[in-house]
């Protein structure tokens, strides 16, 4: 990470966290709280596409785990939300450990394969386990965030837009850290050549594993807060239009970027939530998402925050 | 044989019905250079492939590094336990920088930490004569000279026993050849036991203390890299019958 692309990062959280202090209507408000927790989801989902170069395709099962976890521990067993929202990390981490050990000796379209298949296992499970899920229907009504008598969904959810902003900066903090420790570098090495990886002593397998495991945690986290974020547990979370979404800002941020995903976050939420709501466009706002995708692929293969990068680099040249 | 260093017997490597390496036996001393020659196709890179366990093991026989049986282990394992290994191609990690990659070696192949690694990452590449105004230089962007010295580095900063090379010299002009000679002498100088693969025979008999031949994966002969390549074997076995 350059010092340009740092300074940028500082000063997009700085006006980030000014936001509620323009920005005073619920729902542009919900459309950034949605959008920071996408851009958890879809950072921690570069951790393992992006940086490891795992192909995995299972990534938004950790996030519907977490979401289900926290439904089901504030609905069924009356768990406080404080407690559900960090255990769908915990068990979206026990997931993905469940999932890496027989991911972590396979290659290529054997991995996609498996991951997807783990995902499609995931959504028949809540489906078909209506008494504790809801099935089709989904849990509802679940219980929201509160300190004494404060209630988060007061105030036009200012509360809840610093909790996503706050889960948001803190993952995208520890991802930069773990990118740039040896373990993060092991994971590029890993990704480029893992024969010259392991012949300089790192276990391939090893590093599948963890980077897994890692990039499950916040995104459980980010499903539990969802939940309890909209109240409602529904089992679209594991659907096509989400991960199509969610993939999107990782490929259109450019993978392995770590940032870059977060700004494709903020841009593709607010953009598909105005065509959502423009006549003619509701349909087909996925179907320009993934022109945008190619586009940008095209253009820039590495992302789009490369081009930006350039562009800074440029500006400085001259 | 005075302490040998990593010892085969009877390696075997079998794709199907073909025999890449065929009961291969022959052991390395501690400290020398000892040099792998063969025409194209003989078993050299299988059998470098067989040692490190990357990407594949033995089929059958021994292998035997510093007292202690490592055929079957994992590869990470092996390079651990100090034996390492250079690729034919120019292996990279073209989004690290030079100190980066040197250090990763020292990282998970020495255990090293803070700055013990950087100062044996530092060591490593000023030891293969890396330019130092280029440690900071993504990899991607780096010479294929320098790519080899940095394969070199990331090996050595983990301080390795045996250091193994696999056609080092391919790729390079003749200057740089002539520079990776004097680098490889001044490695085993270290102490550090090189095995070499190499084509440029010129490079091979100037490094080597013994040579041994590898022929359709088996050995032909083995011994003195002067009295070997004037074997009449050898000589068949590189240039055909009529030669000999």
């Amino acid at each position: 990470m350059t010092r340009n692309q740092r300074l940028v990062a500082l000063a997009a959280l700085i006006l980030l966290a000014l936001v509620p202090a323009v920005v005073t209507d619920t729902y542009t408000r919900h459309i950034f709280i949605v959008a920071f927790i996408y851009g958890t989801v879809a950072v921690n989902w570069d951790l393992s596409l992006g940086l490891a170069g795992l192909f995995n395709f299972g990534h938004l099962a950790f996030f519907g785990i977490g979401v289900y976890t926290a439904a089901i521990l504030t609905t069924a067993l009356d768990i406080s939300p404080w407690l559900a929202i960090p255990a769908g990390g915990v068990t979206a981490a026990i997931a993905a450990l469940v999932i890496a050990l027989p991911v972590a000796k396979l290659q290529g379209i054997y991995v996609v394969l498996v991951t997807f298949a783990f995902g499609q296992l995931c959504m028949q499970v809540v489906l078909s386990q209506g008494d504790l899920t809801g099935g089709a229907e989904g849990l509802v009504r679940l219980p929201y965030l509160s300190i004494g008598d404060y209630a988060f969904i007061r105030d036009f959810r200012f509360a809840y837009y610093y909790v996503a902003l706050g889960l948001l900066t803190v993952s995208v903090i520890s991802l930069l850290l773990l990118a740039h420790s040896p373990f993060g570098k092991s994971l590029r090495a890993v990704r480029d050549n893992p024969d010259y990886a392991a012949a300089r002593g790192i276990s391939v397998a090893r590093q599948r594993v963890l980077v897994l495991v890692a990039s499950a945690v916040f995104t459980g986290i980010a499903g539990g807060f969802y939940a309890i974020y909209l109240r409602v547990a529904s089992p679209e979370v594991f659907g096509f239009s989400v991960a199509t979404l969610i993939l999107s800002m990782v490929l259109i941020g450019g993978a392995g970027s770590i940032l870059g995903p977060v700004f494709a976050a903020l841009a593709l939420t607010f953009a598909t939530e105005a065509m959502a709501g423009t006549r003619g466009l509701e349909e087909a706002r996925f179907i320009i998402v993934a022109a945008a995708m190619i586009t940008v692929l095209r253009i820039a293969p590495s992302g789009a925050i490369n081009i930006f990068s350039r562009f800074l680099t440029s500006g400085r040249k001259t | 044989m005075p302490d040998p260093i990593l010892e085969l017997r009877g390696v075997t490597k079998t794709f199907g019905g073909l025999t890449a390496v065929d009961d291969v036996s022959f052991a390395v001393t501690r400290g020398e250079v000892f040099g792998v020659a063969g025409p194209n196709g003989s078993g050299k890179s299988t059998l470098f492939n067989c040692i490190t366990g990357i990407p594949f093991g033995p089929t059958g026989g021994e292998i035997h590094f510093d007292g202690t049986r490592i055929d079957g282990r994992r590869p990470h394992a092996i390079f651990r336990a100090g034996l390492s290994r250079t690729f034919q191609k120019d292996a990279e990690f073209p989004d690290l920088t030079a100190r980066e990659t040197a250090a990763l070696g020292g990282h998970y192949g020495g255990g090293l930490r803070g700055a013990e690694l950087r100062d044996a990452a530092e060591e490593a590449l000023d030891l293969v004569e890396f330019d130092v105004v280029r440690r900071d230089m993504r990899t991607a962007d780096v010479s294929v000279y320098g790519k080899k010295q940095l394969m070199i580095a990331s090996a050595l900063a983990s301080k390795p026993s045996v250091l193994m090379l696999d056609e080092p010299a391919s790729g390079l002009t003749r200057p740089e050849i002539a520079a990776l000679d004097r680098l490889l002498l001044q490695v085993n100088r270290t102490g550090v036991t090189i095995l070499i693969i190499e084509h440029v025979l010129g490079l091979l008999l100037s490094v080597s203390q013994r040579l041994l031949v590898l022929n359709q994966g088996s050995v032909l002969t083995e011994g003195d890299p002067q009295e070997v390549i004037r074997d009449p074997r050898v000589v068949e076995a590189y240039l055909g019958g009529a030669a000999a």
